[in-house]
């Protein structure tokens, strides 16, 4: 076990080292003179070529790179070209509220999906699981930032019962950002747990459980859906992992302060520095929920342990 | 002769399979309109009278029988730039997942056949590729090359290059080991041979259902991305730049940001039950 998680840990280097090129080599040709932004409009062209000199940016792309890379293994990620913040810390001032958001955003995937999913599945072919498969296609079709605003328009500007943006009201402006972001994730989850479920039950194992007297109730929960539960697992720990970015277009519609919002902000005002760290410590960071995802179903499912510890 | 016959028996069992869905049926109905639409439109509007042409005096109407959803701040009729705007939509989600499609069998379909270290420096590429969160990479690559619809198009395409080669390898790895690949060997057939006329034609099911709820995928991103403005570029009436266009509007006038919203919805929900439709059809075993 310790020996898989060495070697998911090994695989985050060369990953750090590729993203960090792609974005970096990206960066390079986007429109915009970083320089140029960092000295302000009113200086002379020798005085921006000087400074550009002094600050390497002459230099071929590799070097810089190369001393990019340097920097960010001992933790700088250099310094943001609007208002001189250190990136590392701006980032990780950021970071706990697009976290607490996929948090709750997961919890509601989790409390809807999943009795919908069973019970559709018990209910297969009537007209419930007929509700309940429409109403996930339809929730896997909503675009997640028109979902939000529509919400936004109905539950806070009409309703007036939730801030219209901002993370400032407490839980309370957590709610519909969340939902927005559950939505289609909860819809696959059914979906999922629906199909899950269904392919336990016609195990033989059920049959015996069944025959030998178990109420319908008690063969469903304890026997069919624990065995069940590991891809609904592997589903929600990887829409868990998504949600650290991909609630960067639900972020705006929010005005979120979270990482999303920071990113889009670095890429519209051409802060270079700010932008190139938010996406390799996105990128990181993704990976590292994955990999403390993965080490968890291992305590679920007794025989991905057994594949570990066995060798 | 008799290899022909056979084919044209099993399109039409699939097809047979996909008129008992219901929902895949009505699917592909609403998509075929909105196909029509999008042709249509580009025939019946000009796009610079009553597209993109500013009409002060009618700025901000509420929708009423001459338009019948309303015009936006600059006076543009809402429901002309909405059946515009679905060739866009349609051509997005259409043609970058033709790009990631042929990129990733290529490449998924050559690691498989090649094996070796070949295959492992490739499939650990991948891997390393698939950790890369796809949106950041689409917003990288359209921020560097500017917000163009051909742009978005390659962006959306290669940041799911990884998925489809990822599939494709595993799909030909299966068919690969059946006894009728074997069979076929076994009669001299070359390697090329086996793997266009037997290994490829066995292994395009999944990766066919993969496209078709990629496509839909695409569509939502495509006009999220516009959205924030990373995307297709405001005077076109694509509908998630007109969302982006109309949302400082959307306390007075929330008309502008329904119509391109439900537009998008109704597309998406199309495709997916398209999608659904033919999963089931292709494949039985999936069939409950």
């Amino acid at each position: 076990m310790l020996k898989y998680i060495f070697k998911r840990i090994l695989i985050l280097i060369p990953l750090i080292f590729l993203v960090s090129f792609i974005v970096f080599a990206l960066m390079d040709n986007a429109p915009g003179d970083p320089v140029r932004t960092l000295v302000g409009e009113n200086m002379t062209e020798e005085q921006i070529e000087q400074k550009r000199e002094e600050l390497g940016f002459n230099d071929p792309l590799l070097v810089r790179y190369g001393r990019y890379m340097k920097g960010i293994f001992r933790g700088d990620f250099g310094k943001s070209l609007y208002g001189n913040k250190d990136v590392l810390k701006e980032y990780l001032f950021r970071l706990p509220y697009t976290v607490k958001l996929a948090l709750l955003s997961i919890f509601f995937t989790l409390i809807i999906s999943i009795p919908t999913g069973i019970i559709a599945a018990v209910k297969q072919n009537t007209w419930i699981d007929a509700i309940f498969s429409a109403g996930a296609i339809m929730g896997l079709s909503i675009p997640g930032f028109w979902l939000g605003l529509m919400l936004v328009l109905i539950f806070s500007v009409k309703l007036g019962w939730f801030p219209v943006y901002g993370a400032d009201e407490g839980l309370k402006s957590y709610i519909l950002p969340a939902i927005t972001l559950g939505v289609a994730n909860a819809s696959l989850l059914t979906r999922m747990t629906r199909s899950s479920l269904l392919d336990t039950i016609r195990q033989d194992y059920l049959k015996t459980v069944r025959a030998k007297g178990l109420s319908e109730r008690k063969t469903i929960l304890n026997h069919a859906f624990r065995n069940a539960l590991i891809p609904i697992a592997t589903i929600a720990g990887s829409q868990f992992s998504g949600l650290l970015s991909g609630s960067i277009i639900v972020e705006n519609v929010f005005s979120w302060p979270g990482i999303g919002t920071l990113t889009v902000t670095a890429i519209r005002t051409h802060d270079i520095t700010l932008a190139t760290g938010c996406a390799v410590l996105t990128t990181m960071f993704t990976a590292v929920t994955l990999l403390i995802v993965d080490v968890l179903y291992a305590f679920i499912d007794p025989r991905i342990k057994a594949q570990y510890t066995g060798k | 002769m008799k290899k022909s016959h056979k084919k044209t028996r099993n399109k039409s069992l699939i097809w047979r399979q996909f008129k008992k869905n219901k929902g895949a049926v009505i699917g592909l109905v609403v998509f075929c309109v909105i196909v029509v639409i999008a042709i249509v439109s580009v025939i019946v509007f000009d796009f610079e009278a009553d597209i993109t042409a500013v009409k002060a005096a009618d700025r901000l109407l509420p929708p009423s029988k001459e338009h019948w959803f309303g015009t936006d701040n600059l006076g543009r009729d809402v429901f002309a730039r909405v059946c515009y705007g679905a060739q866009y939509s349609l051509l997005i989600g259409v043609v970058s997942v033709i790009i990631s499609v042929v990129f990733g069998s290529l490449v998924g379909a050559f690691a498989a056949f090649v094996g070796g270290w070949i295959e492992t420096v490739i499939m650990r590429l991948i891997e390393l590729l698939l950790m890369i969160p796809g949106i950041l990479l689409v917003i990288m690559i359209v921020y560097t090359f500017g917000a163009s619809i051909p742009n978005l198009m390659l962006a959306l395409g290669l940041s799911t290059v990884p998925h489809f080669a990822r599939n494709a390898r595993a799909s030909v790895l299966t068919v690969r080991n059946n006894e009728y690949i074997e069979a076929s060997r076994a009669l001299g057939a070359s390697e090329l041979r086996v793997l266009f006329k037997h290994v490829l034609p066995n292994a395009i099911s999944p990766i066919l259902v993969q496209a078709t709820s990629r496509i839909s995928g695409c569509i939502i991103s495509a006009a999220g991305y516009s959205f924030l403005g990373l995307g297709v570029p405001s005077p076109l009436p694509e509908w998630g730049a007109m969302l982006s266009d109309g949302r400082p509007f959307i306390y007075n006038y929330p008309y502008l940001e329904i119509f391109p919203g439900l537009a998008i919805m109704i597309t998406v929900l199309a495709i997916n039950q398209i999608g659904d439709g033919l999963r089931d059809a292709l494949d039985p075993k999936l069939k409950r």
